[in-house]
């Protein structure tokens, strides 16, 4: 991607957590993200999707700088910001916002929606006077819909549905105009009908600003209706990327077909098959299997090789790259 | 096959400070045994409530509890508390409750709980137990190391199979699944489903499986029954339901449920659920219906039987 319309740029990040010393008095990390570059153009949805504990929450956290990286480097704007203090990172609490899964726990119960939506902008000192900063109040809650504004302005969470609740986690996200959202998981905990109303509108507001989004979640059926570009994650790396349909119609890993023949399809035929998943967990985030890491779930292991060189994300036709032996040498 | 549950005008109500919830509003269906029906619908719509009327576990406020309910031939209704707990009860009939799998008992290992049942049901001693609670583990593919592991120590598609163990202690031959797998991941769900199905041809088990996802109900259910508001508005096999589904309900919940192969906008129904202490008058489903017409705001449809295994509750299919 030339440099002009990329955003944001992360080279091989590597985010460790620290939980103490083992037995021989090293400290013992579990390697939440292990060495993992990702590209977001401006204006462009990508999404990143993998098994739970693969480490998705922790590079979104780490791209926005909620956490500090341990190693490699995070280009915004063609500005480094993996080394920033939080004094230096003022501007860019501005300039990206999360959203999280759980529109139960994320919003502050005690707040109203006006105060929860109110307070991005006192922090960052953007509203001159009241009547300008309820003005932007009002504005947020039309663009998620939630009208008449008055009426949703004074409820608190309590008050509202769980869409309805994300609605606000929306509003707060999209208050300050950022250029850049990480959406973590924000529809995983509503119902199917609910889940695309919500999807609708955070694509509609991430087109009508020409916001950078990245969507994470576990589920790739809906993703296809929603980024342009996909990742796969597999315990803290990816393992495969490129054009969302092309993955879809084609996985070239062995993780990502295993995820695509996971998704649940309205199909009568369903009924008389077993699906083809890899038995098993996901591997321990603190001693990674060695080469691929996910050799010992996978169908088609190498021997001698799969499990003793880790694969490369290798770029093989247009813009997939896949990190597996059995499509590069 | 022989039909192993019939309800007839199943009712359950709550008693609540805004009024009384009508969550399962005179519901009327046969299961066949050995089959498996899936319950759909929206949240809030009375699913669970639905499986608490089935399994008559009923909440304290409960207002109103009626209808006929006969399971393996007898009328549980005419049956006191102590009979559905010493023969029902984990014996015939069980239930995977929603969000189960996160109140495991954190101070019990595994195999201590899941030796409970035999102890305290069977009364055998402890190490007879043991042994039962081993041989759970390895029905629902576990390793035989989990018995003296806690549930923290478990991944979350662990958890569930000892959830689904637990259930199966007794062998019963009907089991409720409530939402078994919504807080998990695609493959774990995916597993956990595979598991679902090898147990139902090992046992012999009849399965209601409750979701809101009609993709997923189309892993495991031979019949689909919507629910809507508290009453069942279609029912039917799931090639009816799944190609040519006639409540407007259902066609708006599948035109809303993502498909692998086809491109198609995915669609929202606007509105939500209505609250069910005050459901609207006639088909509750007609405010937010795109074919409402003035009749729909008054009468209520009764189920119109449309193919030999499919009904419908709506006036658009009632013959004049
Ligand atoms: N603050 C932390 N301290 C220690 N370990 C952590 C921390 N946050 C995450 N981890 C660990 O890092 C790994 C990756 O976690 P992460 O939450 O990023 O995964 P995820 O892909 O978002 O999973 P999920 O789908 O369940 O949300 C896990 O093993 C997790 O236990
Ligand atoms: N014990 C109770 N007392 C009062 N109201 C209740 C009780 N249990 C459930 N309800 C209400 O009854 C209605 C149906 O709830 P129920 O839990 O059966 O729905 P559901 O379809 O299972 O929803 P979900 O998909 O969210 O699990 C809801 O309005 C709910 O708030
Ligand atoms: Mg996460
Ligand atoms: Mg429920």
């Amino acid at each position: 991607m030339p440099a002009e319309t990329l955003l944001l740029q992360a080279k091989d990040v590597k985010t460790w957590f620290s939980i103490g010393r083992g037995i021989v008095g090293k400290s013992v990390y579990v390697k939440a993200v292990d060495g993992v570059s990702v590209d977001v153009g401006k204006g462009e949805s990508v999404a990143v999707v993998g098994e739970s504990g693969s480490g998705k929450t922790t590079l979104g956290k780490t791209l926005l700088r909620l956490y500090k990286p341990i190693s490699g480097e995070i280009l915004y704007d063609s500005r480094r910001i993996d080394n920033l203090n939080e004094d230096q990172l003022k501007w860019y609490r501005r300039e990206a916002q999360i959203i999280y899964q759980d529109p139960f726990g994320s919003l502050n119960p005690f707040f109203t929606v006006e105060r929860i939506l109110s307070e991005p902008l006192s922090i960052h000192n953007i509203a001159k006077h009241y009547s300008e900063m309820k003005e932007m109040v009002n504005q947020a809650l039309a663009d998620v819909k939630l009208e008449p504004p008055e009426m949703f302005a004074s409820k608190h969470p309590h008050m509202l549905s769980g869409g309805q609740r994300q609605r606000v986690a929306i509003a707060r996200a999209m208050i300050l105009k950022p250029k850049l959202i990480v959406a973590d998981e924000p529809v995983s905990m509503l119902d199917a009908s609910v889940r695309v109303e919500i999807m609708d509108l955070l694509k509609g507001l991430q087109e009508k600003y020409k916001t950078s989004l990245i969507y994470i979640t576990h589920d790739l059926a809906t993703i296809k209706y929603f980024s342009q570009t996909l990742y796969i994650m597999y315990a803290g790396k990816i393992v495969e990327s490129g054009p969302t349909r092309e993955i879809l119609k084609e996985p070239l890993h062995p993780y990502t077909q295993a995820l695509v023949s996971a998704i649940p399809d309205p199909n009568p035929e369903n009924r008389k098959r077993y699906r083809n998943v890899p038995a098993g967990e996901p591997p321990s985030a603190v001693s990674p299997p060695s080469g691929c890491r996910f050799h010992p779930r996978c169908p088609y292991l190498i021997k001698g090789k799969c499990e003793v060189e880790e694969p490369q994300l290798i770029e093989i036709k247009g813009s997939r790259r896949v990190a597996c032996y059995l499509h590069t040498k | 096959m022989s039909v192993l549950l019939s309800l007839k005008g199943l009712t359950l109500y709550y008693r609540t400070r805004r009024g009384v919830v009508k969550a399962v509003d005179g519901v009327s269906f046969d299961l066949k045994e050995g089959s498996c029906l899936s319950l759909v619908g929206e949240s809030g719509c009375g699913k669970s409530s639905m499986a608490y009327a089935i399994m008559r576990l009923l909440p304290r406020n409960t207002h109103t509890y009626c209808g006929e309910l006969i399971f393996d031939g007898k009328n549980l209704m005419d049956l006191t508390e102590n009979d559905l707990r010493r023969d029902f009860w984990l014996k015939k009939m069980a239930m995977v409750f929603q969000g189960a799998m996160n109140s495991l008992n954190p101070v019990l290992n595994i195999g201590e709980q899941l030796a409970e049942p035999f102890t305290i049901h069977l009364g055998l001693d402890k190490l007879e137990a043991l042994k039962r609670a081993a041989e759970l583990l390895e029905l629902v593919r576990l390793p035989n190391s989990l018995l003296d592991k806690y549930p923290h120590e478990l991944s979350g598609g662990m958890k569930q199979r000892v959830v689904i163990a637990t259930a199966l202690s007794l062998r019963p031959k009907f089991l409720i699944l409530d939402e078994p797998t919504s807080a998990l991941d695609v493959i774990t769900q995916a597993n956990i489903i595979n598991l679902l199905k090898r147990l139902q041809e090992e046992l012999n088990l009849t399965y209601i499986f409750i979701t809101h996802d009609l993709g997923l109900s189309s892993e495991l259910s031979d019949y689909i029954a919507v629910m809507y508001a508290g009453k069942v508005v279609e029912l039917g096999d799931i090639v009816s339901i799944l190609t040519a589904p006639k409540h407007p309900y259902t066609q708006k919940l599948l035109a809303a449920t993502p498909k692998l192969l086809e491109d198609a906008k995915l669609e929202f129904i606007p509105g939500s659920p209505p609250d069910l202490a005050y459901p609207p008058p006639g088909c509750r489903f007609h405010p937010r219906c795109p074919y409402v017409m003035d009749v729909c705001k008054v009468r209520e449809p009764e189920p119109v039987k449309v193919s030999s295994e499919h009904y419908v509750s709506c006036l658009l299919w009632e013959r004049v």
